[in-house]
């Protein structure tokens, strides 16, 4: 009997820890949204408006409009930097790969505010070009490459030997093979990458405060939070701080609802 | 054969960008914890002064960053593993919705600080409720378990992913030979699951742990303005970019890159050959 | 029509030889099978031949052309895969078109042999279904239209047909057969199915740890397998130690001893009388015979039978002679009779049995 009443209730409290666990992670962004959009009048009543949204600044606007700049050139680089070496620790043979593996990874290891530190310390007496806008370029493709590299390495993983061969066989070069048929297959793979590196530069905001000073460049979520701390609680900034959170979540909805988590499983995933 | 240098030039352009942007800055703020306030821009004296003046100036930081950081590790232990667990053993339905959950967090501290700071803010629900106790909200909500729960919610995605690996790699057939030699289900978890988890536990662990020491926005936003201001993070930017004490913010630094250095030194070793 | 010529091709991993100075050739038009246990080296021979691997020493030719350095899209060859190959993010059309494309032929031209191809493998109207909705039977057909729609000069099969159930298997090795006669290409064709490669082989080359340990054709090979492994790797065979008791070298018939019992062997060679040899009958060779007929065969002896075992087509009998157990097959409707013959004395008698090189 015991038994019987186990299986029973072992897929209904599964499901309620596991939705209990999850309300917990979108705790801050419901609350985060509930204040920006829901407006309670005077007289009691609640109503929703996007009224918040119009409030935000036309300079809160030209910082995402940075921000996303910088997010994409990030992609950009660390795609042509990592899908090269995730495509050698795959298929070529050579010494040292785990030592050239944990070389790229180091960065990944080091806290932002140690490495923003460090950043704007080079930039200072090394790469006085680099103070201003690439500045965050060069920092972020330099921190996020490790996803790139990580998502590609599962991709080739993953990717059956075979299809090359036969490309090969059947005539292609190794350049032909590489596009027609490689680069397809691991596409869904690599876009994984690219979607982590969009979200996550997008919202990076240690690195960022640290280099906001020198570089005189202030992103998204630096405007939030010096809003956050002279401004307050206002629904504007709610707004402010929802815009690219909103961005990222539909950008990972939307790359889940084309390729699912297959992808992403083995690199951030479970 | 040839094939053993043609891997050279598609990890050069790697080496050279990890190369030039972060372990050449990360000897720069070597280099510049050893300087002090005054040489700092003109001809650099080399000195450990920073060193010793840091753990008796900030001690109180180094213990208040090890004990958020720890606690939230731990905290992220006790919700993460029956989550790994129940994520990869019992659910099927709905299981992608779960995961696709678990990246929300990734969007950064700044975030879930901010939406917390709602939570507790005088008025809003949770200062209410406890208004309604009589229990005075302010000492509860800016304090140390608000900033836990915040940094536990930052970095679980890690440790469920630790957890889960580890979890992925038990063979099921010694579960299923502890069950037919007579253990209960209970008994087969504490005893043959639990054990053979435990390095998941550990670097899933260490891995919130050494995030948690770089956290500045959570612990600022929600700490409160005692031990809110007091963590190593704030500290660093404090000194090096307000009060421009480069020499002591580079100092502090080394050391939480040390600590986390040493940190995930444990972690790669116990999870050894999960990629390459 | 292209001639194949492998000269003593070497392949090494680290101190494992995987393929030990393999010399094979393949006439114009001709099927060749290599034939071997899982490990022997018979598919890393092959992709040598299709330039996926570098051999360590040797060369590789076709007709008189030295292609040992070409890599794979230089040799025009095609190469059916153990695996379904087929590209999972093109539909069929585009994936018999693919080879085609890489030749830069023109749209109309392609559009043609895409469709011939198709039709010689009984695969038309398929054109837009994606590979996922192919029968694994279904890909593999498109999968050597592909291969053909190139018009390649040498054909080279990786177990093509390992992945399939039996009945499928069987109609598909008949139609690959058939597709080689009637585009008459040079064929090597890599299998570890004994009865595989018998079906179709024009000639069969057995590998064993990385050599080739006999050639000729699918009857020579069974009928007179020149090694031990041989004899036991393809159909099943008894094997007996002997010595030699009576030898002449001009009589063409020696009589060899094993547990006490005379067995008479027609020997080809000169045979050394210090040697021990190892001989070789099948069991469908041995015959349960009239006890008065003994005189007729060179070799008859009288024996229990220890067990039966009902096999199909078959009934095999394991019969004990002097302590010697020899496998003997029964057929047709009398090997009913035998079903409980067990404990029973017979008589069996066999011919010549072959004997094996050591």
């Amino acid at each position: 009997m015991g038994r019987s009443i186990y299986e029973r209730l072992s897929p209904i409290l599964s499901y309620l820890y596991l939705i209990l666990v999850c309300t917990a992670i979108l705790l801050p962004l419901s609350i985060t949204l509930y204040r920006a959009i829901v407006v309670s009048k005077p007289d009691g009543s609640i109503t929703i408006s996007l009224q918040s949204y119009t409030m935000i600044s036309e300079a809160f606007w030209d910082k995402v409009l940075v921000n996303i700049s910088i997010s994409l050139l990030t992609v950009l680089i660390d795609v042509a930097v990592a899908v090269p070496v995730a495509y050698a620790l795959v298929k070529y043979e050579f010494k040292a790969k785990r030592l050239i593996f944990t070389y790229l990874n180091g960065v990944w290891y080091v806290p932002g505010i140690s490495y923003g530190l460090a950043l704007v310390l080079s930039y200072y007496f090394v790469y006085k070009f680099l103070l201003g806008f690439w500045g965050f370029v060069v920092a972020y493709s330099t921190g996020f490459m490790l996803l790139a590299l990580l998502t590609a390495i599962v991709a080739f993983r993953n990717l059956d030997p075979v299809y090359e061969e036969a490309a090969r066989c059947l005539g292609a070069g190794r350049l032909k093979t590489f596009f027609k048929v490689t680069l397809p297959l691991v596409g869904p793979g690599i876009t994984a990458g690219v979607v982590l590196i969009l979200v996550l530069s997008l919202n990076e905001f240690i690195t960022a405060l640290l280099l906001s000073g020198p570089t005189r460049v202030k992103t998204a979520p630096l405007q939030v939070f010096s809003d956050i701390r002279h401004a307050g609680i206002q629904p504007f900034v709610a707004a402010e701080a929802t815009v690219l959170q909103l961005v990222s979540l539909a950008i990972v909805i939307l790359y889940l609802k084309f390729f699912g988590t297959k992808y992403l499983r083995g690199a951030i995933m479970i | 054969m040839g094939r053993r240098w043609a891997a050279l030039p598609l990890i050069t352009p790697a080496i050279a960008l990890q190369s030039l942007f972060f372990f050449l800055p990360l000897f720069m703020i070597l280099l510049v914890s050893f300087t002090s306030r005054d040489s700092f821009f003109f001809s650099p004296l080399y000195t450990f002064d920073n060193y010793v003046k840091m753990f008796r100036i900030y001690r109180i930081d180094f213990q208040n960053t090890f004990f958020l950081a720890g606690m939230a590790g731990l905290i992220d232990i006790i919700i993460g593993y029956p989550f790994a667990y129940i994520l990869l053993r019992k659910v099927t339905r709905f299981a992608d919705v779960f995961r696709a959950i678990l990246i929300i967090p990734l969007f950064g501290e700044l975030y879930i600080a901010y939406g917390l700071l709602y939570l507790i803010l005088p008025g809003g629900p949770v200062s209410r409720l406890l208004d309604a106790l009589g229990i005075s909200p302010l000492d509860v909500l800016y304090s140390a378990p608000m900033a836990i729960f915040g940094m536990s919610l930052y970095t679980l995605p890690f440790v469920v992913y630790n957890i889960g690996i580890s979890l992925q790699g038990i063979d099921r057939s010694y579960e299923e030979a502890a069950r037919c030699l007579g253990a209960s289900r209970l008994k087969t978890f504490l005893r043959v699951t639990l054990p053979l988890s435990l390095p998941g536990i550990i670097t899933g662990w260490l891995t919130s742990f050494g995030w948690n020491l770089g956290t500045f926005a959570i612990p600022v936003l929600l700490g409160g303005p005692i031990l809110g201001t007091r963590v190593l993070a704030n500290q660093i930017w404090t000194t090096s970019l307000v009060t421009s004490d480069f020499g002591m913010g580079a100092a502090i630094g080394v050391m939480v890159v040390a600590i986390t250095m040493v940190v995930f030194y444990i972690v790669v070793k116990l999870s050894r050959g999960v990629l390459v | 029509m292209t001639r194949v010529e492998a000269v003593e091709l070497v392949k090494r991993y680290g101190s494992f030889v995987a393929v030990d100075k393999v010399t094979l050739r393949a006439r114009e038009g001709e099927l060749v099978t290599i034939l071997g246990p899982s490990g022997c080296g018979k598919s890393t021979t092959l992709r040598m031949l299709a330039g996926l691997i570098p051999p360590d020493w040797g060369r590789i030719f076709f007709d008189e052309r030295d292609v040992t350095s070409l890599p794979p899209d230089k040799r025009n060859i095609g190469f059916v895969f153990q695996r379904v190959a087929l590209f999972p993010h093109m539909n069929v059309y585009k994936n018999v078109a693919f080879g085609l494309e890489m030749r830069k032929l023109p749209k109309r031209v392609i559009q043609e042999k895409v469709k011939e191809a198709l039709r010689l493998v009984h695969m038309e109207g398929y054109e837009d279904r994606m590979p996922s909705q192919l029968s694994g039977g279904q890909a593999q057909r498109v999968e050597i239209a592909r291969v053909l729609a190139t018009d390649p000069e040498v054909l080279l099969f990786d177990e093509p047909l390992s992945n399939i159930d039996a009945k499928l298997k069987d109609e598909l090795k008949y139609e690959i057969r058939r597709i080689q006669r009637e585009t008459r290409k040079t064929m090597i064709y890599v299998t570890h199915d004994q009865a595989e490669a018998f079906a179709i082989s024009d000639r069969v080359y057995v590998m064993n740890n990385g050599r080739i340990e006999q050639e000729g054709s699918p009857l020579e090979i069974y009928t007179n397998p020149r090694t031990p492994f041989i004899a036991a790797f393809i159909g099943t065979t008894n094997f007996i130690e002997t010595s030699i008791k009576e030898y002449d070298e001009k009589g063409g018939i020696a009589t060899l001893e094993a547990a006490g019992l005379e067995i008479r062997v027609r020997h080809p060679s000169i045979l050394d009388k210090r040697k021990r040899y190892f001989i070789s009958i099948r069991p469908e060779d041995i015959k349960v015979i009239n006890p008065n007929d003994q005189k007729s065969y060179l070799n008859a002896f009288k024996g229990t039978v220890e067990d039966t075992i009902f096999i199909g087509t078959t009934v095999r009998l394991n019969i004990n002679i002097n302590g010697l157990v020899l496998k003997v097959d029964t057929y047709g409707a009398e090997r009913f009779n035998f079903l409980d013959s067990k404990g029973k004395e017979i008589v069996i008698g066999f011919d010549s049995p072959t004997i094996l090189n050591m």
